[in-house]
């Protein structure tokens, strides 16, 4: 290093890191896949678990795959963005700082860009990896996940808009430029090593999660934080009877399923009563919001025999109510709403077994709901009301 | 994330530049209203935490991206095989994002089909791979370039 000062080789490491418009410009386009995709299976998820008119009941398994997907695009998307910063830091020290009123705007703009995709990115992954820091550094930072996180990510897709909108020009010319001005083959080759290594990291890591929900990456699923047979009957749980307070309630001998309106009780069933029931089997997945689901059989009677049986004429929009929800623990999911489309499928069910066993308490003994395309935190455990609306 | 000056702005995409300025902030500003409003979102952690993360690029990240640069070169030269930074690069990025999982914060929930591996395990595994890998496709590559050549 003789004959070169400190700040010839800083210069020098600030030249190695910006390499070119192309790079910036494929690592731009990548990420505004991965977070387009996350984006739009974000507000699938959100509308899923919010009722909304729009999700449909059909198919079955299409909320595991939107939510896997938001998991692999999500977890992707983090090398992906520290490719991205690394390649156009150095350009945040370029003199001028500023140049005009546009640039001054731009740079404001990569404020909540910047700032809201490591935010997302980090609330994300603690998220998946199941950490609810109260303390960061002694700073509480406590804030309730799916709020937040779905906030934000309208507050980085706006950023997004005005980001695509200022560069879209020159990404659109980078990449359609063959080579880069000035620069020679070795410097090709180390941009194409670079990418190429960025894709490789990307892949890695999206594989090593994608077994939570991809059955034939289980094997490889290093990272995944769940295993889609590992739990009692083969299937995870998420909240645990323990969890919810919801023990001596859900096992007592005086339990009653109760089906009621808006002028009061229309029919109570004990756990006999609805074993006598017809009973129908279905293979439905369960998915969660954490990106991992898992296939499983269920048991149980036709949520709209149970309608019918208890006099109301046809499937109605209704309240499925939680044991949990009458506990001092646990009020959060404790009901959700079917809406009539939902309540006329076939295989949406109260189930009481679950893969040809009656269903463990941590599934939600001695009733839950199960129904296609619903996300885990609305397939509701441990019954005890069931309200038409 | 590029913030260089677009001399040709005026002429060339100065409308589409605006048009999408404004819309995108008028996204932003709708998010955060949602996130003021919404007393489960705890909007000034959040913040805090945007805050946090931009100062983490454009503070920590610029200086650490390149003070740390200087310093790996300076101890290793500047030939160092394209292989070894990434595999350098991949084991930092794996060591980050699964931190959690390592230290095994979700074991505190008590639900046993949580975290059902063995993390360390899994990482230290995923790392010898990453490495093994790298190697290997050095190896490959150096093999056809001095059969080709």
């Amino acid at each position: 290093m003789s004959g070169r000062s400190i700040t010839d080789d800083a210069t020098a490491a600030i030249e190695s890191a910006t390499i070119d418009e192309r790079r910036a410009a494929i690592l731009g386009v990548s990420l505004g896949i991965t977070f387009t995709l996350c984006a739009l299976t974000g507000l699938f998820s959100w509308g899923a678990s919010q009722g909304a008119a729009w999700w449909p009941a059909r198919p079955a398994g299409l909320y595991r795959v939107t939510q896997g997907v938001h998991l692999v695009s999500g977890v992707v998307s983090v090398p992906l963005l520290l490719a991205k910063l690394r390649t156009v830091a150095p350009r945040l020290v370029q003199r001028p700082l500023i140049t005009s009123f546009a640039h001054a705007v731009e740079r404001i703009s990569l404020l909540p860009l910047v700032g809201g995709s490591i935010f997302m990115l980090f609330s994300g992954v603690t998220n998946v990896a199941y950490w609810y820091p109260q303390e960061f550094y002694g700073i509480d930072i406590g804030y309730f996940f799916p709020a937040a996180h779905g906030k934000m990510a309208i507050v980085v897709m706006g950023a997004l808009v005005a980001h695509v909108c200022a560069k879209i020009v020159t990404t659109r010319e980078a990449l359609r430029r063959e080579t880069v001005a000035n620069e020679s083959p070795a410097e090709t080759l180390d941009r194409r090593r670079f990418l190429g290594g960025v894709a490789a990291t990307a892949g890695l890591v999206g594989v090593t999660v994608a077994g939570a929900t991809v059955y034939p990456l289980r094997g490889v699923g290093l990272l995944s934080a769940r295993h889609p047979t590992s739990g009692p009957q083969g299937v995870p749980v998420n909240r645990t009877a323990a969890a919810a307070g919801v023990r001596s309630v859900a096992t007592s001998a005086d339990y009653r399923l109760v089906v009621e309106d808006a002028s009061g009780e229309l029919a109570a069933y004990s756990l006999s009563d609805l074993r006598a029931l017809d009973q129908h089997e279905y293979e439905l997945p369960i998915a969660c919001v954490e990106g991992w689901s898992a296939s499983a059989r269920w048991r149980g009677i036709r949520l709209r025999d149970l309608l019918a049986a208890a006099g109301v004429d046809e499937a109605r929009e209704v309240d499925v109510v939680s044991i949990q929800e009458e506990t001092a623990r646990g009020r959060r999911y404790g009901t959700s709403t079917v809406s009539a489309e939902v309540a006329g499928q076939h295989d949406t069910l109260l189930a009481m077994e679950l893969n040809g066993e009656p269903l463990h308490i941590d599934h939600g003994f001695p009733v839950r709901l199960i129904a296609p395309n619903r996300p885990g935190v609305n397939q509701t455990k441990w019954l005890a009301k069931v309200v038409v609306t | 994330m590029s913030d260089q000056p677009n001399a040709d702005r005026e002429r060339d995409d100065g409308a589409l530049f605006w048009t999408g300025t404004v819309l995108g902030w008028a996204i932003i500003a709708f998010g955060l209203k949602l996130l003021f409003d919404d007393p489960e979102a705890s909007w000034f952690n959040t913040l805090r935490l945007t805050a946090i993360g931009i100062v983490a690029h454009d503070i920590v990240w610029l200086a650490v991206s390149v003070g740390g640069t200087w310093l790996v070169m300076r101890a290793l030269g500047r030939d160092i095989p394209h292989w070894i930074r990434w595999a350098t690069w991949t084991s930092a990025i794996v060591i980050a994002m699964w931190f959690p999982l390592w230290r095994g914060y979700g074991d505190r929930i008590r639900n046993d089909t949580i975290l059902p591996r063995d993390y360390r395990a899994s990482i230290i595994i995923l790392l010898i791979a990453i490495w093994l890998g790298g190697a290997a496709a050095a190896l490959v590559a150096r093999r056809r370039q001095l059969s080709d050549g």
